[in-house]
């Protein structure tokens, strides 16, 4: 039975301020209701304090359960609230009490490590942009070059791109690589773990691109020139293809 | 059908008391779409506890860490933190009453549970269907899912190649809950 602030409440408090289980009973018999104690419930009696039944938050902090918002949120549709705000009440018990301690996340640092990862995301794809573009234009100049009229008409297209594909994608390991890590957590080989691998494979791809680039252009009239363009070719669509594979893993 | 079998041949009346999730053998899956992809995450770091009542009333209260959900993309899970506001709002946690049917026997396929959902420091009505059988063991599983509306929850979005994720996460839950303390 439960009591709320009344006649029954005040039934109650005489139980629980003065009773022994015997004397309660006799206290309740007297007044004409065969009521024990154990049918006795207090949801909350009038000289209890408000608020009742507090509820404590896991940041440690105590909170009004019965709000429907926290940290002054707005919830939705009043009507939504209204509506159940009888409802409540039924819902007030709190079964597992205070929450463990869990790692804390600093959120600061989590909204620094988005910024800089969303900026590494489009710098990122600007990146394979350009190295799609480097690439093209690079086997455009390998057929000039070395299966048609050697006019160099696509050499410095090649160098600008070239040379832009690793200054954005240094810049975007760099803001990967400096992004704060609030949480520490192990996740075995994942999806970012893919995406790291691949772009790993990529850097050396990208330094040995450059280094085979210049020694090519350094080669001018040698024999072995065609075969190290060559090696520069295959290694520049290697690279693609490991880019590719880092930017599907997050994508796809 | 076999486990429908089963569940019938160990049918049981549901005693009254407070029952404990078994975290190891428990488990709470969300789902979110993105245009490009689905995503699933699951933890299994829950707390939960089931009081049944003389009278067939069931009050049930689930809490998991929001940091505890693993979606196979630590990236995607850190910024799904970003979206909740782990640091100031760390749990998602449901509480619920149910009536259980007169005799109390499980299997029940379906129980109908009034409950709220607190998400992201927002606490929203929430009725939840779920299954209840016995297990093996004497335990009692429950299994089910429901929907959540991330914006109702004051949650932005969060979005991959500047689109973001549809409003509405799926959470399907498979709690094993124990006799006891």
């Amino acid at each position: 039975m439960r009591t709320r602030c009344g006649d029954k409440t005040f039934l109650a408090g005489v139980v629980l301020l003065f009773g022994t289980p015997a004397s309660a009973r006799a206290t309740v018999r007297v007044l004409g209701q065969a009521l024990r104690p154990s049918e006795l419930r207090v949801e909350r009696a009038c000289w209890m304090p408000n608020p009742p039944l507090p509820s404590v938050q896991s940041t440690g902090r105590l909170s009004d359960e019965h709000d429907t918002t926290h940290g002054g949120k707005e919830a939705g549709t009043g009507q939504q609230n209204g509506g159940e705000a009888a409802n409540r009440g039924e819902f007030g018990f709190d079964l597992l009490g205070v929450p463990p301690n869990t790692q804390k996340v600093n959120e600061d640092a989590l909204r620094l490590r988005r910024t800089m990862l969303t900026v590494h995301q489009g710098v990122g794809l600007g990146m394979f942009a350009l190295q799609l573009s480097t690439t093209i234009v690079g086997q455009l100049n390998y057929n000039d070059k070395f299966g048609g009229d050697n006019t160099s008409k696509y050499v410095q297209a090649h160098d600008i791109l070239a040379y832009s594909t690793l200054a954005s994608f240094a810049a975007a390991a760099t803001l990967a690589w400096f992004a704060p890590k609030p949480i520490k957590r192990g996740e075995g080989f994942d999806r970012v773990s893919l995406h790291k691998a691949s772009m790993l494979a990529a850097t050396l791809g990208m330094l040995a691109e450059g280094t085979l680039g210049i020694w090519t252009q350094s080669r001018e009239g040698y024999l072995n020139q065609k075969s190290i363009g060559t090696a520069h070719l295959a290694i520049g669509y290697v690279t693609l293809a490991a880019v590719t594979v880092g930017i599907s893993a997050l994508v796809f | 059908m076999r486990r429908t079998l089963y569940a019938i041949l160990i049918a049981a009346a549901v005693p009254s008391g407070a029952f404990t999730v078994d975290a190891a053998k428990s488990a709470i899956q969300f789902t979110v779409i993105h245009k490009l992809h689905r995503v699933e995450g699951k933890s299994n770091e829950i707390e939960g506890k089931a009081v049944v009542k003389d009278d067939g009333t069931v009050q049930a209260m689930v809490r998991v860490s929001v940091a505890s959900f693993r979606s196979g993309d630590a990236n995607r899970d850190e910024h799904m933190l970003e979206a909740l506001e782990a640091g100031k709002f760390p749990y998602v946690v449901f509480k619920g009453v149910a009536q259980l049917p007169p005799g109390r026997a499980v299997p029940i396929p379906s129980l109908e549970m009034q409950g709220e959902v607190q998400l992201h420091g927002v606490t929203r009505p929430m009725r939840v269907s779920l299954s209840l059988a016995p297990q093996r063991d004497r335990s009692i599983r429950g299994q089910g899912s429901f929907d959540i509306s991330l914006d109702a929850h004051g949650i932005q979005r969060p979005s991959l190649m500047f689109v973001k994720i549809e409003d509405t996460c799926h959470i399907t839950f498979d709690l094993v809950f124990r006799a006891g303390r």
